[in-house]
């Protein structure tokens, strides 16, 4: 039986890899580092300013009456007259059912107008004795959903709006009361007005009512670029071959060219899986322990697996296409590095998708580093699965198939 | 220009490799790098390819050892044709270049492990031919040392035992002593004379002739893609001037014994060395009398070692005179 040539090479780059430390130190020690600073320096930041999806995007609303009331009806009315957001009418959802539409980030917010909301009004208004000893601190009178990248902003603007029309509508309520009032009739006893809002994010973070942290938006922002950063040490290793006269030694030899190219992938593709894994890690404890948010890993694990094996493999497309088009170190290492921290740039890594103009949003679209970190988000934030990330995988799945497809083209025309 | 017949197998029955009509032009280049180049390699000789750099010597050896598929011209090694049997003359052929072509973060082992792999040697012999290659090469305290660790001449070791893992037919050796002390190119040449001496067929470059006469049986010499000569090694070793014998003294002679080895034909060097007319052993023995009578020990003797480099050197300039006439 003869030795493989394929298990040869993959222990070969294994090897070359482990004591490879410049290389190892890039891929692990430069995320490591990025993800503890950005997470450190921005958690205020986010803290003020929780999503990613921004204002200028349009502010999307439903509406869940459950009460079906005349006076639910006209906070309906009220509340869609507002023409800052944009409504979505007509289809009154069920609680549940919104709150899952808006947890997916197809609505910004969701309004629920809960059963009773109608009875509720008239008793607050005319000092009716109330029904149940529990309200006597009387529950919320609308629920407001929000979405896991809604603007901090938007959130405490469109609360406010919500506030100012309930009151208003209470107001009204009680005025028409108070008009119908006869001599002598006690006047209604004072009462401690609790928030007439309840924010429920649809986030579903360990505190209850948390919004999404800072270190939920780095690490896998931080994380893709990592993966991808793996050009950089991948792409030289060829072009080390070349300068040593390793790869002329191995035509030499009927040791396949995907044998070859396979034996490389494999290794750095465990390290971008081990990358995930410690990224992750350290969201989860080293963030909190200097002080962080911690990170919550949600979403499905299979899909999460996906989401990693789908960006390393674009990125070793990218960086095996990086390889067989440079010529020297230099030339690989300008090309991946330089490459990376543009694709990074646009894709919003490094400057959040929310704070660009539209223009460069529009670009950011066509950065495999954006399919990366939308996927990694859509687990993370919405706790999707994988029929959430399919366009992602399948775009950055795409783009390893024809970067590598070109790469042997090119590797085979060189021969 | 008309494609040459291609030389069937059975042209030259003992030849280890017959090269017919090759030409070879890299693409974008004005000038081939190889013109109708025809030679044989007798089975188990050594062959000393021999031409100033840019000659066309490492694409002659990229075409002979399989790294480049012929298109003009045919080479057939042992009775295969790299033309359409490329791997199976792949898989007889060894290259120790002259780059070191192995991976200096590896072990000498574990660039040994990884070559035997690319080779697919069978998993039941690969020990046994690991241990004959470090063997024939000395590097059995330095198997487990990192290969960047290993000085010139180790690493030139290295390369040469790579190349001999998969027991090689044929072994292409380029230059595999240049830039190394003279210990380990003693043991790198002795090591080529026992692979020789085994049955392997070798083809040699060096831009050292003394070891191309001490391992080659024929040469040829190329330029400018062209052969310019070729034929048996004695062939060259006897043409041109008579042989000069060298003397180096161990210590300074006195005027009178310069002065009767002048007038005998000695030409000076230095103080202490000199070289002379000997075109026979009986003229040899003459000088070394001399020097007895005279009381002047030897402390170098050498004959016809610069015969070659001449002939070597006298050819290569008038090729490169009758070019600057042609053009």
């Amino acid at each position: 039986m003869k030795r493989s040539g394929f298990l040869a090479s993959l222990v070969k780059e294994a090897r070359l890899l482990l004591r490879d430390v410049h290389g190892l130190a890039l891929l692990f020690l430069m995320p490591t580092i990025f993800i503890l600073v950005m997470s450190l320096a921005l958690q205020d930041v986010f803290a003020a300013r929780a999503g990613s999806r921004p204002a200028s995007a349009g502010v999307k609303v439903e509406i869940s009456d459950a009460d079906g009331t005349d006076a639910s009806r006209e906070l309906a009315r009220r509340l869609t007259s507002l023409k800052a957001f944009a409504w979505t009418t007509n289809a009154n959802p069920p609680r549940e059912m919104l709150a899952k539409t808006v947890k997916a980030g197809t609505q910004t917010f969701g309004i629920v107008i809960p059963a009773g909301y109608g009875k509720q009004l008239v008793k607050s208004a005319t000092g009716e004795a109330l029904s149940a000893p529990s309200e006597a601190t009387r529950p919320a009178d609308v629920e407001v959903l929000v979405a896991p990248d809604a603007e901090k902003r938007s959130e405490i603007i469109f609360t406010a709006a919500v506030r100012s029309l309930l009151g208003a509508q209470r107001m009204d309520t009680a005025l028409a009361a108070f008009s119908q009032r006869k001599p002598g009739d006690a006047a209604p006893p004072p009462r401690e007005e609790a928030d007439p809002v309840h924010v429920t994010y649809t986030y579903d973070a360990a505190v209850a009512g948390a919004s999404p942290s800072a270190v939920q938006q780095n690490v896998p922002a931080w994380l893709v670029f990592s993966i991808f950063f793996v050009a950089v040490p991948f792409s030289q290793t060829f072009i080390r071959e070349r300068d040593l006269g390793t790869q002329r030694r191995l035509r030499t030899t009927n040791l396949s060219a995907a044998s070859q190219i396979f034996g490389k992938l494999i290794p750095y593709y465990g390290v971008n899986q081990v990358q995930i894994v410690l990224m992750f890690l350290i969201g989860m404890f080293a963030v909190p322990a200097l002080g962080g948010e911690a990170l919550q890993v949600r979403g499905d694990p299979f899909a999460l697996a996906l989401m990693g094996a789908a960006v390393s493999f674009a990125a070793l497309g990218l960086a095996l296409l990086i390889a067989s088009i440079a010529r020297t170190t230099e030339q690989a290492s300008m090309m991946s590095a330089l490459g990376n921290i543009i694709l990074g740039a646009f894709g919003g890594i490094m400057v959040p998708r929310f704070v660009m103009p539209e223009s460069m949003r529009a670009l950011s679209g066509f950065s495999p580093m954006a399919w990366g970190l939308d996927g990694f988000l859509e687990l993370l934030l919405h706790g999707g699965g994988v029929g959430d990330i399919l366009p992602e995988v399948a775009k950055l799945g795409a783009l390893g198939l024809v970067a590598i497809a070109i790469a042997l083209a090119l590797h085979r025309r060189q021969e | 220009m008309q494609e040459p017949a291609t030389i069937r197998s059975d042209a030259a029955p003992d030849a280890a490799i017959a090269v017919s009509h090759l030409s070879w032009r890299y693409p974008r280049s004005d000038r081939p790098a190889l013109s109708d180049i025809s030679f044989t390699v007798a089975a188990g000789s050594c062959f000393g390819l021999l031409g100033p750099n840019g000659a066309g010597k490492s694409t002659l050896f990229s075409l002979l050892s399989g790294i480049r598929r012929p298109r003009q011209g045919e080479i057939i090694v042992a009775g295969l044709s790299a033309k359409s049997q490329l791997r199976q003359v792949r898989a007889i052929s060894g290259l120790a270049p002259q780059d070191f072509a192995f991976y200096p973060a590896l072990t000498g082992a574990e660039n040994l492990d990884f070559f035997a792999g690319a080779y697919g040697l069978e998993k039941a012999a690969w020990r046994q031919r690991r241990d004959e290659a470090v063997a024939t090469c000395e590097l059995g305290d330095h198997l487990n040392k990192r290969a960047d660790a290993y000085s010139g001449g180790l690493k030139r070791r290295l390369n040469l035992a790579i190349a001999l893992l998969h027991r090689p037919r044929v072994l292409y050796l380029d230059e595999p002593t240049v830039g190394i002390d003279a210990r380990s190119r003693r043991t790198i040449v002795e090591a080529v004379a026992q692979i020789r001496k085994a049955g392997t067929t070798i083809v040699y470059t060096s831009h050292y002739m003394e070891e191309v006469e001490a391992l080659c049986d024929q040469i040829c010499i190329v330029n400018n893609g062209r052969i310019v000569s070729q034929g048996p090694i004695a062939h060259y070793q006897q043409a041109g001037d008579p042989g000069r014998l060298f003397i180096r003294l161990v210590t300074l002679p006195d005027d009178a014994a310069r002065a009767e080895l002048t007038n005998a034909g000695a030409r000076w060097s230095t103080p202490q060395a000199f070289d002379a007319p000997a075109d026979n052993t009986a003229v040899m023995g003459k000088w070394l009398d001399t020097l007895a009578r005279l009381g002047l020990g030897a402390a170098q003797v050498r004959y016809g070692e610069s015969r070659l480099e001449k002939v070597y050197i006298d050819l290569i300039s008038e090729d490169v005179a009758d070019e600057g006439k042609a053009a």
